[in-house]
């Protein structure tokens, strides 16, 4: 089965307990003001272009098949309209300044490199994460990882912003040793307004959850302005559901703006303030 | 610490370096330290002169003699000083100015008048080319500590006037070499009464207590604390700056070794647990205050022979005055194992990830294996002492004389320059190691000339009589004179070497990307011309230190190949020992070598120690770790180093210290020698900043978001730079 991810993290400490790999699936149904991975919210293939990166040598203009990229001297244009998103300029990069976001990749290599590290997992009570992106969304071949991981006797966990169906939620339980559920915001329409989506599905989801006796940390990242006045609030929520695990609180840092800029996005991540 | 010792730290910190002379960090014997007070001894002219003078006065008697009378007249008349700033002498550093009069001009005459053509050809010609480097090694001496606490420094010369009693038919050079020995010794003893003497004079408590100390060790054994941590300095200095011998351990693990004496002191009443840590403190700063670029080692730790742990109060207490002080020098070794208890990895492991610099040593494994190798009891392989950075000996019985530096690419570029063009990649391996393997035999070949000759250059009058195999030899125990007189391969640039193997067997025989005369040329051509292939090289996911399973099958042939040298005899009764580092070789080695097919440029620097080349690890540090354990760290009984950088925001907190004992567990369970872990500083992120293609993996982990250190632009860059700043507090 295929899968579209972005990337791999190891040795992954924060994503679930002990060492953990870490995979990035691409695409995401939220919209988050300050989303760190903008790379993983599209469901298509994306190229990223760090222009700080680029040392104008002008091997990415002669290996490109579309004519995209234009080298001349210090005047230097990518051409995201008729890029086909092959990824030879990426290939041939040698200062990484083209990267490509969103690889098709079978669920047996992602499983070969999640098992490289499993002398780790098992020392430190580590596993494997999913993450995104929304890994969810790509459900089936989440199960066909995990599936994998539980006859190899390692740990595994979702890493989800909660906004999918119940079915979906359904399939992957059984294989999902713990999960890492995203909480933004407790009201719908703030939720709405910092998401792109109200938060109905969420919480429902979160309680269903919480009801199967899964094994859950809540995680919250806390934006200046936006939710930073109802952490409280959600630590008492989140223990009305029976879940002991304390919140995760997730500092914000804008950070990510750079990844913003190498989509060709001019979206500003809210200040720090 | 107390407020004294903290404004003192500048007058420490100046101790060995002359204001007016610029310092060069890298000459380990060139530091030379304040003026001696008024009228306790001569000036550096003088002193010239005069060592000068009895060389020539005695040249016709033996060499061990010849230096003997140096030294006695270096310790009668070196300036002397006993300063209120500071809780141990001042004894002028003369390595500097003696070392080219002494030791090297015995070495360039032994080497010109005893040593084969052969030999002068292969250490030479085979250096110019990049190949190897070698010399005599006087810098991994440990002497007889427990000895020394045991009988003190009378006792040594006691020991000496017996052992030279009772042997009989003693040659010429064996006379002369018990002579000389009790010579030195008793200069000791009166260098010790005429700090003490001085000491008296200065009428404050410090130096009171200084010379009650200094008397006792004129005297007899160490009775305090504060006398042994006095012994093991001005072992250490005499052993540095007059026999040019360095001491590379202070104490055969300190904290072990100081336990009963600090113990008897609270019980006597004799000193706090404040005081102890003055004098630890006064004690450490010697060598920042030294400040040569190697750092001076000292180990704590280990495990006693019934399995339990050496750690005790003394441990913690060095630790923890040491992060106190935050100093990086001496650098601190400790020894862990199964049987270090958990709350002690906590307090290391903290002490690393908040930037304290500790190497940690698989002692579990380097004991089995040297129990192994030297056939020797579970309680003297419990005994093991660190020698040098990482490398391992046998305590009081061991020696290594001669390190055999060999760069390891060099064989590729080697086959290259052969007529013949290998018709497979299996081929050009098979003859990349033909090149390296004579490069390693004639090494063997070169090798026992110069030491047939080690107690010629730089006999050693201090370290040799508190060895007693050396006594009961009635030779120099950098001669014969040790139980385990062995020599050491020392292989540098282990991550080139498998990434140009890699390199060539993609590019030219499974890609077909370029042919072979192709790459030749490019290599010839410092690939100018051929910069689509050196881009093609640098590529390549096939590199050292990644997981990759091709580059790993390499690196365990590599590996095997250069440790089946280990355990050939050599000329003086002992084995040919295996390291794997490269100290700072892989920068000269780069720099006499041309370019190689992974794409590095001719005079680059090639991968350093056991890690990847700089750049090349694009896996993080859990596939290095895997890459690594393939090399089979633990049988390289000279020592093997595997350098670990995490990032300071993966090891914060709870979870942090999880990962960093489960890595740690899983280097020590998968066959482990030693392992760095280096946090990653605030220097080496503004390091990044300025040369991002040499960082292009660093990928930076904050609260759950993943990103790479180069795609932040500059500002966050420097925000996270902050961050790390503040972590580092």
């Amino acid at each position: 089965m295929i899968a579209k991810i972005t990337d791999y993290k190891r040795f992954a400490v924060h994503d679930g307990d002990g060492i953990r790999t870490t995979v990035f699936f691409k695409g995401c149904p939220l919209r988050c003001e300050w989303c760190h991975n903008p790379e993983t919210q599209s469901f298509n293939t994306e190229m990223g272009f760090f222009e700080h990166k680029c040392t104008r040598c002008g091997v990415c203009a002669s290996v490109c098949p579309a004519g995209a990229q234009t080298v001349n001297g210090e005047a230097r244009k990518f051409d995201r309209e008729i890029c086909r998103k092959c990824g030879k300029c990426a290939e041939n990069c040698l200062p990484k300044a083209m990267t490509v976001w969103g690889r098709d990749t079978d669920t047996e290599e992602i499983c070969r490199v999640l098992l490289e590290d499993r002398d780790f997992y098992e020392t430190s009570g580590g596993g494997i994460t999913l993450s995104g992106g929304e890994c969810l969304c790509q459900a089936d071949a989440c199960v066909e990882i995990m599936k994998r991981m539980k006859e190899e006797g390692i740990s595994t966990a979702v890493d989800t912003c909660g906004y999918v169906s119940r079915e979906t939620l359904d399939k992957v339980i059984p294989y999902t040793d713990m999960f890492l559920y995203d909480i933004k915001h407790l009201d719908s329409a703030k939720h709405k307004e910092g998401t792109g989506v109200g938060n109905e599905r969420i919480l429902e989801n979160l309680e269903y959850l919480a009801k199967c006796g899964c094994k859950i940390e809540i995680r919250m990242p806390v934006i200046p302005g936006y939710n930073d006045s109802i952490t409280e609030d959600v630590s008492e929520y989140v223990a009305s559901l029976g879940i002991e695990r304390p919140v995760k609180f997730l500092k914000y840092h804008n950070l990510a703006q750079s990844k913003y800029k190498a989509l060709g996005s001019d979206h500003q991540m809210p200040p720090l303030k | 610490m107390t407020e004294a010792f903290f404004a003192d730290v500048p007058f420490l910190r100046g101790k060995y370096h002359k204001v007016d002379e610029p310092f060069d960090s890298f000459d380990r014997f060139a530091y030379h330290g304040w003026e001696g007070a008024a009228g306790t001894g001569i000036s550096d002219e003088e002193m010239i002169e005069a060592v000068k003078d009895v060389m020539k006065k005695n040249v016709h008697r033996p060499r061990v003699y010849q230096k003997a009378l140096c030294e006695k007249y270096i310790l009668e008349h070196s300036p002397i000083d006993i300063n209120e700033h500071d809780k141990f002498p001042l004894f002028y550093s003369w390595g500097r100015l003696l070392r080219p009069l002494m030791w090297v001009t015995w070495a360039r005459e032994n080497e010109a008048n005893k040593l084969s053509e052969f030999y002068r050809d292969y250490r030479h010609s085979m250096a110019k080319k990049g190949a190897i480097a070698m010399w005599g090694d006087y810098d991994h001496s440990i002497p007889d500590w427990r000895l020394l606490y045991k009988v003190g420094f009378p006792g040594i010369l006691e020991n000496v006037q017996i052992a030279h009693r009772k042997a009989a038919d003693l040659t010429e050079k064996q006379e002369a070499f018990f002579t000389s020995m009790e010579m030195v010794w008793k200069s000791l003893i009166d260098l010790c009464l005429r700090f003490a003497g001085l000491a008296k004079t200065k009428g404050t408590a410090r130096a009171e207590r200084e010379a009650e100390s200094l008397y006792r060790l004129a005297a007899g054994a160490p009775k305090t604390a504060y006398d042994v941590l006095m012994l093991i300095y001005l072992f250490f200095m005499i052993g540095e700056s007059v026999d040019l011998t360095q001491v590379r351990s202070l104490g055969s693990g300190l904290d072990h070794d100081l336990a009963p004496y600090y113990e008897a002191d609270l019980a006597a009443g004799r000193t706090t647990e404040e005081e102890f840590r003055e004098d630890l403190s006064y004690f450490l700063m010697q060598w920042t205050g030294i400040g040569n670029y190697w750092g001076q080692p000292l180990y704590l730790g280990g495990t006693n022979p019934d399995g339990t742990t050496k750690f005790n109060a003394v441990s913690h207490i060095i630790l923890d005055t040491y992060r106190k002080i935050g100093i990086y020098n001496p650098k601190i070794q400790i020894k862990v194992g199964k049987s270090t208890p958990d709350s002690v990895l906590t307090e290391v492991l903290d002490a690393i990830r908040h930037n304290t610099s500790i190497v940690l040593i698989c002692e579990d494994n380097v004991r089995r294996n040297m129990e192994k190798v030297y056939g020797i009891t579970p309680e003297e392989a419990c005994d093991f002492d660190v020698k040098g950075c990482y490398e391992y000996a046998v305590r009081a019985k061991e020696t290594s004389t001669a390190p055999l530096y060999i760069n390891m690419p060099y064989g590729v570029l080697a086959v290259f320059e052969d007529e013949a063009e290998p018709a497979t990649y299996e081929e050009f391996e098979k003859a990349y190691f033909e090149k390296m393997g004579k490069v390693y035999s004639d090494g063997i070949k070169a090798i026992p000339e110069l030491e047939t000759y080690t107690d010629e250059p730089n006999p050693t009058l201090f370290y040799s009589a508190t060895i007693s195999a050396s006594l009961e030899k009635k030779a120099d125990a950098y001669q014969n004179g040790t139980t385990y007189n062995n020599t050491s391969f020392v292989n540098s640039g282990i991550g080139s070497a498998v990434d140009c193997l890699c390199a060539v067997k993609i590019l030219i025989y499974d890609k077909k990307i370029c042919t072979y005369a192709e790459m030749k040329d490019a290599l010839k051509k410092n690939f100018e011309g051929y910069e689509s292939l050196r881009r093609a090289a640098l590529l390549l996911p096939e590199k050292f230190g990644n997981g990759n399973p091709l580059a790993d099958e390499i690196t365990e042939r590599v590996a095997d190949f250069a440790a089946s040298f280990q355990g050939t005899p050599n000329v003086r009764g002992g084995f040919w020992k295996m390291t794997v580092h490269s100290a700072r070789h892989f920068i000269i080695f780069g720099s006499r070598m041309g370019a190689t097919p992974d794409g590095r440029l001719a005079g680059e620097e090639t991968s350093k120690n056991s890690s990847p080349v700089i750049g090349m690890d694009r896996n993080g540090c859990t596939a290095l770790m895997r890459s690594v354990l393939r090399t089979k760290p633990y049988r390289f009984t000279e020592g093997h180093c595997l350098d670990c950088m995490l990032h300071s925001t993966s090891v914060e907190g709870e979870e942090g210290m999880i990962a960093m004992k489960a890595m740690l567990k899983v280097y020590m369970e998968g066959g482990g020698s030693a392992v760095q872990f280096n946090v990653l500083s605030a220097d080496t992120l503004k390091q990044a900043q300025k040369e991002p293609e040499r960082f292009s993996n660093l990928q930076i982990r904050v609260c759950g978001w993943n990103v790479l250190f180069n795609d932040m632009c500059k500002e966050e860059q420097d925000t996270y730079i902050l961050r790390a700043e503040n972590i580092a507090e």
